[in-house]
């Protein structure tokens, strides 16, 4: 995903050029659209600033300081308050076990499926990666009560690994692989033939090494992603103990504000921190391998 | 054995054909030349002998052995792909080892081939680097040393020159040569660059649609080529070809100029073909301008009547459009009377645009073909065998095209040509077109 | 031959996981909730009751079926705007009118779509609190007086879209940079040279250019977009006040788990399918025909 890298040389050159034929110049154009942007980032970031900067305040600077980011009294009330009235640890382990296993699970099945869809030939692969591709457009509404009644079967209600259980394969990470190893020049492969190597080192060697970034970002979206997941683990967790972040996190929110103002945000700041930090980290994996999802082929 | 035995080869995709009916025999240590337009299907066969395409019909045989149905890794081939087809993720060193390791070989061996290539190659400073810290001339380098290191019975090469610039390819062209003549494994070799051809190939297959139009060396596929196809294909700027030339009383009716046609070629190849049209082929290389001062045409060929019994060997023209190449010029040439352009080269002062002018005919480097189906009708024996002591002279044709890049030629002089001898044939050692630059 | 065979029988193998996933957990399901959306059951019940199209027409004649139908086009409407068009526009801005700082845009707006939504919901919920958040904070010397917007019907609505478009905007966007990547520099200019106005060149020259992915965005924003938005109904509003912000995903959820009703929650899930179904197949249509590719 490479990006016109020149663009913005063009503009100003060109803003100057015609400076004079229409009045218009590019570069005052272009200023206005920073003064926007930068606009426009600081209220998207403004959230996540206002959630640290509470987490740190007492209940009463919060409520009459809302305004302000730097807390007056920093204090760590708010965390402690976590660790008081929740069992935090236990939700956040169960959080990262649901997360780890999911991201493995889908991970080795994606890297598998997407390896038998691109150096593998037989019939009717079309016709499934098709039916696979397509289950990106059904909602999970249209899922959810077959498979809440299979967990319950399964006597997982209420158990982490029923949370994670259906999530074993993932229609993103089979294209976004797919997507990858396709990238790789046929001729790589055959000259690794020609070679007389073997099929299992051809994969070792050759193929793995190339998509590793790949699946790397991959894995840290799938992570991301069950770190975040609402909508199934509400269905299958009931009690606190077997929650996970965000189920916790929806206890202290209320259409009217709520009540524990400073442990809440702590508790939102704890949820995005793991995140927060992948994303620091590893940003540039994450950037452009969503990019990649809006390319068809 | 290292011959390769092709017998009626046929390939399909699906429902379109690729290769029809493909039959030829590769000879142990030489090398040849798959030489077409895009989409011949000479890379498809190259394929198909790696072993990377499955044939749908007809036999390969290396050696005495059959095969069709070997994997590739079985047939002892070594193949420099289009792309390089290099390890990214690989050393320099590993990306030569790395075939060799795999299958077992000692690695005192190892070492010792690894070494040879590195410094035939001159990659020994770039052993450790990765292929993206590498120039697009040591990347293709690499790519030889992977195919050379591993000293296979046959050396496959798919257009491995064409990512390159027009100095290194030159260069990469010699470099071939060089290791081919230290290994001699059998080489085939693809390319749509009849240049690359001319100067790596001992001998050449041109092919066209599936098929080999012409299969020989690169001298007699450029003075004796078997089909318009042929002619049209090699030589830049290409062959003047005619088509529906009128025959009559001895001579083709160009436009409105009437040529005589040699004693030598009525009797020998006319007479054995009669028609009353041919498709003609003159090479811009041997027809002659000549000048006949601003506006007018000779006073004898203004008299020249189509109709009448005065027939000359001159084309009357005009000149609609010149090329200047620095060294020489083509000159287009509207012959009066035709709807097409005549390309003269030209290596003196070249005329003005619009400047009338007479051509004159070579006929010792003159061709005949087959108004139905394009085939060439033949030579007269005194012009093969005048044509092929010119080959020979400058040392056969083996070695003949590798050799002669640079030569200028300033021979073919109006002296030489005007006199009817074979124009040029000393300083015709270099095929004039090759040596401009920019082809 | 028989390393074809070995191709075939390796390519089934690898694929088996996943298909076995898909199979239990994707196309079972599916067709489970086809078959219960003609079913009148309770998920207790040892016994389903076959009603055939009753389910649906219960669901089509409910007025509340038509207020939730209308949250959902507005729904749309403002995730188009906010989510798709806005996007589209700032991608254009990044890529062929700002130069700098081009990469700090992308990582910085990008950012909120790692975040979950339920944390997004919860800081909206301060901040846009009408009394004591920041904004009401802020807005009050200037006479502007924050709506109830949880309470209160349209502006629910546009409360809620506001935090879906928190979390999915950058991922829209870094898609329609990909996008906008595909139209060459000199493409634009050449425009410029010609001086055409950004606005043209957007519209004339962009838009038709990166068209497939501007179609693929539209359309996730709308597929996504109304699932993302049930997050914030279900931990904020839960369809109130009165159904003003349940959308037809909320619908299927309200009906199967708090209801009970699997028969209507389902002929609602159908429905909501049948929806995402079309678009894709106007999705295929538009896209095989007058769409520019790159290749």
């Amino acid at each position: 995903m490479k990006l016109p890298l020149d663009a913005g040389g063009m503009t100003d050159r060109d803003g100057n050029s015609k400076t004079q034929g229409t009045g218009e110049t590019g570069s005052a154009g272009a200023a206005g659209w920073h003064v926007f942007l930068i606009l426009y980032t600081c209220l998207i970031l403004f959230p996540i600033a206002f959630a640290v900067s509470n987490s740190f305040k007492t209940s009463s600077d919060a409520y009459n300081t809302i305004l302000e980011l730097i807390p007056r009294r920093p204090t760590l009330d708010g965390y402690r308050q976590v660790f008081a009235k929740l069992p935090f640890v236990r939700i956040a382990l169960n959080t990262f076990l649901i997360a780890a296993s999911v991201t493995a699970c889908k991970t080795l099945t994606s890297l598998l499926a997407a390896y038998s869809f691109v150096f593998f030939q037989y019939r009717g692969k079309k016709v499934l990666y098709f039916l696979m591709l397509i289950t990106m457009f059904v909602p999970f509404t249209v899922t959810m009560i077959p498979n809440y009644l299979l967990i319950t079967q399964m006597g997982l209600r209420d158990n982490i690994w029923g949370v994670a259980l259906p999530q074993m394969a993932d229609v993103l990470g089979i294209f976004l692989l797919r997507q990858a190893m396709r990238g790789i020049p046929k001729s790589l492969i055959e000259a690794a033939k020609l070679d007389n190597i073997p099929d299992l080192k051809i994969m070792k060697d050759i193929i793995m090494p190339l998509v590793r970034p790949a699946v790397i970002s991959t894995g840290i979206i799938f992570f991301i992603n069950s770190w975040n997941e609402y909508v199934w683990p509400v269905l299958i967790l009931k009690s606190v103990e077997h929650y996970t972040l965000p189920l916790a996190l929806q206890m202290y929110i209320s259409a009217e504000g709520g009540t524990d103002f400073p442990l809440a945000m702590a508790v939102s700041v704890l949820t995005m921190l793991i995140p927060l930090v992948l994303y620091l980290i590893f940003q540039k994996y994450i950037i452009s391998i969503f990019a990649m999802t809006g390319v068809k082929g | 054995m290292k011959n390769l035995t092709l017998e009626h080869v046929h390939k399909e995709y699906g429902k379109t054909t690729v290769i029809e009916d493909l039959s030829m025999e590769i000879r142990e240590g030489e090398r040849l030349i798959l030489l077409g337009p895009s989409g011949c299907g000479k890379s498809t066969l190259l394929r198909m002998i790696a072993g990377l395409e499955p044939v749908t019909g007809g036999t390969i045989r290396m050696g005495d052995r059959i095969v069709n149905h070997v994997p590739a890794g079985k047939r002892n081939v070594s193949m420099v792909f289009q792309n390089y087809a290099i390890y990214p993720h690989m050393t320099v060193r590993k990306n030569i080892t790395y075939g060799l390791k795999v299958s077992h070989l000692d690695s005192a061996v190892i070492e010792r081939r690894l070494d040879e290539v590195l410094d035939m190659l001159r990659l020994t400073e770039y052993a450790d680097r990765k292929p993206k810290d590498l120039s697009g001339g040591q990347r293709q380098r690499v790519a030889l040393a992977r195919a050379v290191v591993k000293q296979a019975d046959y050396f496959l090469l798919d257009e491995p020159l064409s990512n390159l610039d027009a100095q290194l390819r030159m260069h990469s062209r010699k470099e071939l040569v060089k290791i081919h003549e230290k290994y001699h494994p059998t080489m085939i070799y693809v390319t749509h660059d009849q240049v690359e051809a001319m100067t790596v190939g001992q001998r050449i297959a041109l092919m066209n649609a599936g098929s080999i139009e012409m299969l020989d060396t690169p001298g007699n596929i450029y003075h004796f080529p078997a089909n318009v196809f042929c002619a049209r294909f090699i030589g830049s700027p290409p062959m003047n070809i005619i088509e529906k030339v009128p025959y009559n009383r001895e001579s083709l009716v160009i436009g409105t100029s009437r040529v005589y046609l040699p004693e030598e070629w009525r009797a020998e190849v006319v007479d054995q073909h009669p028609d009353s049209t041919y498709t003609i082929g003159i090479r811009p290389e041997h027809l002659k301008l000549i000048r006949t001062g601003l506006g007018e045409w000779e006073r004898q060929d203004q008299d020249a009547d189509p109709e009448g019994e005065n027939a000359s060997s001159r084309i009357r023209g005009q000149v609609r459009y010149i090329e200047n190449y620095g060294n020489q010029a083509a000159v287009y040439v509207r012959p009066e009377g035709l709807a097409q352009d005549l390309v003269v080269m030209e290596n003196s002062r070249p005329p003005r645009e619009g400047e009338l002018v007479s051509l004159k005919i070579d006929f010792r480097n003159f061709h005949l073909f087959s108004p139905e189906d394009g085939k060439s009708l033949g030579w007269p024996a005194a012009c093969i065998r005048e044509v092929s002591e010119a080959v020979m002279e400058i040392g056969g044709p083996d070695e003949y095209p590798a050799q002669h890049e640079y030569v200028q030629h300033e021979d073919i002089s109006e002296d030489s040509a005007v006199s009817g001898l074979f124009p040029g044939s000393r300083g015709r050692r270099s095929l004039p077109a090759f040596s401009r630059p920019g082809l | 031959m028989a390393d074809q065979k070995k191709q075939s029988v390796l390519g089934y193998v690898f694929l088996i996981p996943s298909l076995a996933a898909f199979c239990v957990f994707m196309f079972y399901p599916l067709f489970y909730t086809v078959y219960l959306s003609f079913f009148d059951w309770n998920m207790i019940q040892p016994q389903k009751k076959f009603v055939g199209f009753q389910n649906y027409v219960i669901l089509l004649r409910a007025p509340n079926t038509w207020k939730i139908l209308g949250n959902t086009f507005w729904y749309i409407v403002i995730l188009l705007i906010l989510n798709w068009a806005l996007p589209y526009l700032v991608s254009f801005v990044l890529s062929f009118v700002v130069g700098r700082m081009r990469g700090f845009y992308k990582s910085a707006l990008f950012l909120p779509s790692i975040i979950s939504l339920v944390v997004g919901s919860i800081l909206y919920t301060w901040i846009l609190n009408p009394v004591s958040g920041p904004v009401a904070i802020l807005l009050k010397p200037l006479g502007i007086r924050l709506p109830f917007w949880t309470k209160t019907d349209g502006w629910v609505i546009a409360g809620l879209c506001i935090i879906t478009t928190w979390k999915t905007f950058g991922y829209n966007l870094i898609v329609l940079l990909a996008g906008i990547s595909g139209v060459s520099p000199e493409v634009i200019e050449a425009a410029r040279l010609d001086n055409v106005p950004l606005r043209r060149i957007f519209f004339d020259i962009v838009v038709p250019m990166s068209s497939a992915t501007g179609i693929y965005v539209f359309i996730i924003t709308i597929v996504q977009g109304l699932q993302y938005v049930f997050t914030p109904i279900k931990v904020i509003t839960q369809g109130g006040p009165n159904y003003a912000s349940s959308n037809l995903i909320y619908m299927s959820y309200h009906n199967a788990f708090t209801l009970f009703k699997t028969g209507t929650a389902s002929a609602a899930s159908v429905l909501t399918m049948l929806l995402f179904v079309i678009l894709l197949l106007l999705e295929f249509r538009f896209v095989e025909r007058g769409v520019y590719y790159e290749n």
